[in-house]
């Protein structure tokens, strides 16, 4: 699969899956045995990840995230996005501030047959953590 | 410029200029319009250098990963030093500690123009901080309850202080030693629990209760044989990685309350 088309795998999973929620695209564009290697805590498989996005939907009811720049090569794809919502239910342990976040983050993907097999994440932790109210450490 | 050419500029970059701290090179690698916040120009990275290498001397970048297209640049990198000048506001832990950072870079005639970069892990105030709790909940798990006071040195500062709430202080390692050594003549299986550690800046807040048999001279009192139960909160505080000053309180009522003695009055 060429760069391009895994641009557009990559846009359809922000803009059909993360924006609008539809889960049925999925397994279209992230492969079965995906690994989002979070800080801590790696996400692994398909379903693992779905149920992230839920989680994560469920929080913020109108998350959306922007692509602000993609950088592609060979089976790479480093994306930079701006993440936003309002954080109206508890997520995982942290209880809503009912407040907006807004932050910056990045990641760095890997593709196999136009399918996200690997994500590494980067983000302004320190501005998050300011914004869910919660302390770095935390 | 090719992507090709742009990822040797940045390879040398990160050899010579932040692992060496060879700023001379600067002015080959950065374009005159370069821009990272408020810092602008060569000059202006050149600061940023010498900034992050004064916070970590021995500051070792190594590139994991990079893909290019047009005149971007987005990269993985990791970052390891020994954290022995100021931070930002952090003052140095003497602690080893490890990042990793993903950044994306303009180029603009095979020279960077601008980085946006963003944090991966822990970032450096988290290690610190719990690097600082880690260090807390061993001087009470393991030069108290395991009684190692050859732990002290590593964990306790050599002008460290104990403030009591009377004005009553413990000094250096030696006083340490002492206290381990009186609260364990007093109370040979005491044993500390850690309810709460809370940990921001230099600083550690930890709330504590313990448990022991009152077997040996406790403050003048005789032993009782009686078991006793103690709860108490102290803040540390932290310079170069080691406590340095812990401000304690205790409820020495209860103590004597549990031991069926009177306090000494006043």
């Amino acid at each position: 699969m060429s760069v391009e088309q895994n641009k557009a795998s990559m846009y359809r999973c922000f803009e059909e899956v993360w924006n609008k929620g539809d889960l049925s695209v999925l397994p279209e564009v992230i492969a079965q045995d995906y690994i989002g290697r979070n800080p801590g805590s790696e996400v692994r498989g398909i379903d693992a990840f779905k149920q992230s996005i839920i989680a994560a939907r469920n929080a913020f009811p109108d998350l959306h995230y922007t692509i602000d720049d993609v950088v592609g090569e060979g089976d790479k794809l480093a994306i930079r996005l701006t993440v936003q919502g309002t954080f109206k239910n508890k997520y995982g342990d942290t209880e809503p501030t009912g407040g907006p976040v807004k932050y910056t983050m990045a990641l760095f993907n890997r593709y196999v047959d136009g399918k996200c097999v690997e994500a590494i994440p980067f983000a302004d932790r320190a501005t998050i953590s300011q914004q869910l109210g919660t302390t770095p450490s935390e | 410029m090719s992507v090709e050419q742009n990822k040797a500029t940045l390879r040398h970059m990160y050899d010579e200029v932040w692992n060496k701290g060879n700023i001379s090179v600067v002015a080959e690698l950065a374009s005159p319009d370069y821009h990272f916040g408020e810092y602008k120009g060569p000059e202006g990275w050149g600061q940023i250098v010498t900034m992050i290498r004064s916070a970590f001397p021995d500051l070792k970048y190594t590139i994991d990963q990079v893909v290019g297209e047009g005149d971007t640049l987005a990269y993985r990198i990791s970052g390891e030093g020994t954290h022995k000048g100021k931070y930002g506001d952090l003052e140095p832990t003497g602690k080893k500690v490890q990042w990793t950072q993903m950044l994306f870079s303009e180029f603009k005639d095979g020279k960077i123009v601008t980085t946006i970069s963003l944090a991966g892990g822990l970032d450096l105030y988290q290690q610190a901080e719990e690097h600082n709790k880690e260090v807390t909940r061993r001087t009470l798990e393991d030069v108290i309850n395991k009684e190692d006071v050859s732990l002290i040195p590593e964990l306790f500062d050599a002008n460290y202080v104990h403030r009591g709430p009377g004005g009553q202080e413990i000094k250096g390692h030696d006083g340490w030693r002492e206290k381990v050594k009186m609260m364990r003549t007093a109370f040979p299986d005491i044993r500390y629990t850690i309810d709460e550690l809370v940990s921001e800046g230099d600083k550690v807040v930890c709330r504590h209760s313990s448990i022991g048999t009152h077997k040996g001279e406790y403050a003048g009192i005789a032993p009782t044989g009686k078991q006793v139960t103690m709860s108490g909160m102290f803040i540390n505080r932290f310079e170069g990685g080691k406590v340095v000053e812990t401000w304690g309180v205790s409820n020495p009522l209860l103590l004597y309350q549990q031991l069926g003695i009177t306090p000494p009055a006043g």
